[in-house]
Formats: C-alpha cells, sequence, structure tokens
C-alpha cells in the first residue's frame, strides 16, 4: 500500500505533465506591467467621496441629536432604550455563556473536562472565535455544554470549526487548548 | 541574513532573480495550487497572482526562505478562492481531480494516482499540512509559521489527516 510519505514520488508521476511553463511565465510578466502602469493612474474613487458625506451627515445628525432629541417626547415619557443586540464582533453566542450556570463540558464520548478549565475554554471561544463561511464536514466531534437550568448547548466540531444552527466559527486557540487536555 | 531579492532579469551576488525563481519554483507552487482547487485554470492563475505579487510588491526574503513565501501566499489565496467557490461546491459537487502523467507514464502508475486523488479529497485544513510536510519536506515549525497556527495544531491535523488517508488507501486496495 502507498504511503503519505511516498507524495512527493506520487505527486512527479501523477502530475508530471503539469509544469510552470513558457507561457504562463509571459502571462504573469504582463499581468505585472499591467498592474505597475495601474498604479500610476489618477484613480477616480466616487464611492469613498459617497461614504466621507455620509458620514459627515451621520456626525451632524448625532451632534444635533445631543442638543435637542429629534424625536419629541412627552413629559412624563420615559425613551426605553431596546437591551442587546448584535455583537459586532459575531461571537454573540460565546458572549451569552456565563460560566458559572455550566454544570459540564464534554467532548464526544470523553470524560467530562474538569470545571478548573471552564473559565479558560469559555474565556478563549468569548476572545477568539470569528464567524466562517466553513462548510459542515462529513464527520465531526461533539462539544456539549451541561447548563445549571438542564439545557445543554451542543456543537459540531472539527478542528478548528465550531458549528451550530447552520453557523461556523473559527476558534484554533479553542482546539490548541484542548489537544494541552486530552491525550 | 535578508537579502534583498532581485527581480530584474540579471542577478547581483547573492540574490535570486525572477527567473531564477520561477525555474526554481513556480512548477512547485503550480501543483500544490491545483492539489488544493482541483482545477487548472484555477491553479494557474493563483501561480500568477503569486509571482505578480512577487514582482510588484518586491518583498525582502531571508535566504532559503523564498520558496516557503511563495507558498505562503499562495496558499492564503487558494484559500480565499475556495471560500468563494464553497457554494457552487455544495451545489455542484466538488469537481474530479485529473492527473497529468507524462506520456510513457500513462497506465503505471494506479499507486500514485490513488494517493494523489486521496490527498485532493482531504479537507482544506488538512490538505495544506498534507501537502507542505509530506510534499515540500517542510517541518513542524516551519509549517506553523507559514499557515500561522501552533504547532500542536499542525502535528494534531498532519495525524488526523494520516489516518484518513491510509483508511482511503486500504479501501481503494481491498477493492
Amino acid at each position: 500500500m502507498i504511503k503519505p510519505e511516498e507524495l512527493r514520488t506520487a505527486t512527479e508521476k501523477a502530475l508530471s505533465g503539469l509544469t510552470a511553463d513558457e507561457s504562463l511565465k509571459q502571462k504573469i510578466l504582463l499581468k505585472a506591467s499591467e498592474s505597475e502602469q495601474k498604479e500610476h493612474e489618477p484613480v477616480y474613487r466616487p464611492v469613498l467621496k459617497l461614504c466621507a458625506i455620509v458620514g459627515v451627515l451621520l456626525l451632524m445628525v448625532t451632534g444635533l441629536n445631543s442638543i435637542r432629541p429629534l424625536s419629541p417626547s412627552v413629559p412624563g415619557e420615559m425613551t426605553v432604550f431596546a437591551a442587546g443586540g448584535k455583537d459586532s464582533s459575531g461571537t454573540s453566542i460565546f458572549a451569552q455563556i456565563d460560566t458559572a450556570d455550566i454544570t459540564g463540558i464534554k467532548i464526544g464520548n470523553n470524560e467530562m473536562i474538569t470545571d478548573s478549565l471552564y473559565d479558560d475554554l469559555i474565556r478563549i471561544l468569548q476572545s477568539e472565535a470569528k464567524e466562517s463561511e466553513a462548510e459542515v464536514p462529513a464527520e465531526t466531534g461533539l462539544l456539549t455544554l451541561y447548563m445549571k437550568d438542564g439545557t445543554e448547548k451542543v456543537f459540531e466540531i472539527s478542528d478548528p470549526y465550531l458549528y451550530k444552527d447552520g453557523k461556523c466559527w473559527i476558534c484554533s486557540g479553542f482546539f490548541s487548548r484542548l489537544q494541552g487536555i486530552n491525550p | 541574513m535578508s537579502l534583498q531579492t532581485d527581480l530584474s532579469s540579471g542577478s547581483s551576488s547573492g540574490s535570486l532573480s525572477f527567473d531564477q525563481l520561477y525555474e526554481l519554483y513556480a512548477t512547485d507552487v503550480l501543483r500544490v495550487s491545483y492539489y488544493y482547487l482541483g482545477n487548472r485554470e484555477m491553479a494557474e492563475d493563483v501561480t500568477q497572482d503569486v509571482f505578480v505579487k512577487l514582482i510588484t510588491n518586491n518583498p525582502v526574503l531571508e535566504e532559503g526562505r523564498e520558496k516557503a513565501w511563495l507558498l505562503k501566499v499562495a496558499l492564503n489565496r487558494c484559500r480565499d478562492l475556495w471560500r468563494s467557490s464553497w457554494i457552487k461546491k455544495v451545489v455542484l459537487g466538488h469537481p474530479g481531480f485529473e492527473c497529468f502523467p507524462a506520456p510513457d507514464e500513462i497506465g503505471q502508475m494506479a499507486d500514485q494516482y490513488s494517493l494523489a486523488e486521496a490527498v485532493n479529497r482531504l479537507k482544506p485544513e488538512f490538505k495544506e499540512v498534507v501537502l507542505l510536510f509530506y510534499y515540500q519536506g517542510f517541518n513542524v515549525t516551519e509549517i506553523a509559521d507559514m499557515l500561522q497556527i501552533a504547532e500542536g495544531t499542525v502535528s494534531s491535523r498532519l495525524s488526523r489527516a494520516r489516518d484518513k488517508l491510509q483508511k482511503e488507501l486500504k479501501g481503494d486496495d481491498q477493492q
């Protein structure tokens, strides 16, 4: 049976007809000279100017609002501001987890992770996890968080990704930390 | 020691010209990109982008580290293209991996084809480490630096990729 260690030899044979030839080199040189020419041309950037105008308008509106509220208010009426909202970093699902509410963390069929690590693991997810578009692979593991109220938060995991409810996050640091505790 | 890469067609003492870098590494960049994307045209586009970036950015490359830089840029570009086309892959399916053997090798390389195809079928994060480790000969520390991930993650991915490959290749043998 051929082994991964033989990949170099296998590639030399399987892809020996796939080489970087002179025509590819000429395309590269042409593309490079074209991109250098483009750098010297003055560029008209209407989108940037439009963004600058909108930004100035927003600043003016904000400034006016701080002097005099734009929406009329009736004496005795309280302005209510809705709480929550989407975390701009896109990690709101992890930000909602309080480690004090966790009674157990399990990875696949392994034993429960000790509670001294909950803070570490959740902190890493809250600070480092970023939304990703990676598709769910055929084989994944399961990360289960057992909560005080009896509920469970279950994520499918495939290093370095976590998946839940059609969303995906990437967090290499979380899996690196796990490797330190799982044999 | 850092050397300025001389990208004029001639070379000064101690520096590699664009011609030399192309001759030494362009085929490796092309084949790694092809493994990643499974499409020859896209692999050639990536190779073009990498060497155009080399010419236009003119980076300062450490001696002996030119290949690592080129492959790092290539893998970054492959990753961008892979992600941007993931919907197509989900809907249309992954394209078949095609071999390009020399004329006298056709019909004599079933094992090599099995291994190459098995590597191509790996998920991107496993494919990257396998190509850099087994095909290009970088060590774990170098790979971790190129991909900006922990060494433990590289080792873990290599181990899991090896298991997957051996399972697939064993399955092929038994057919």
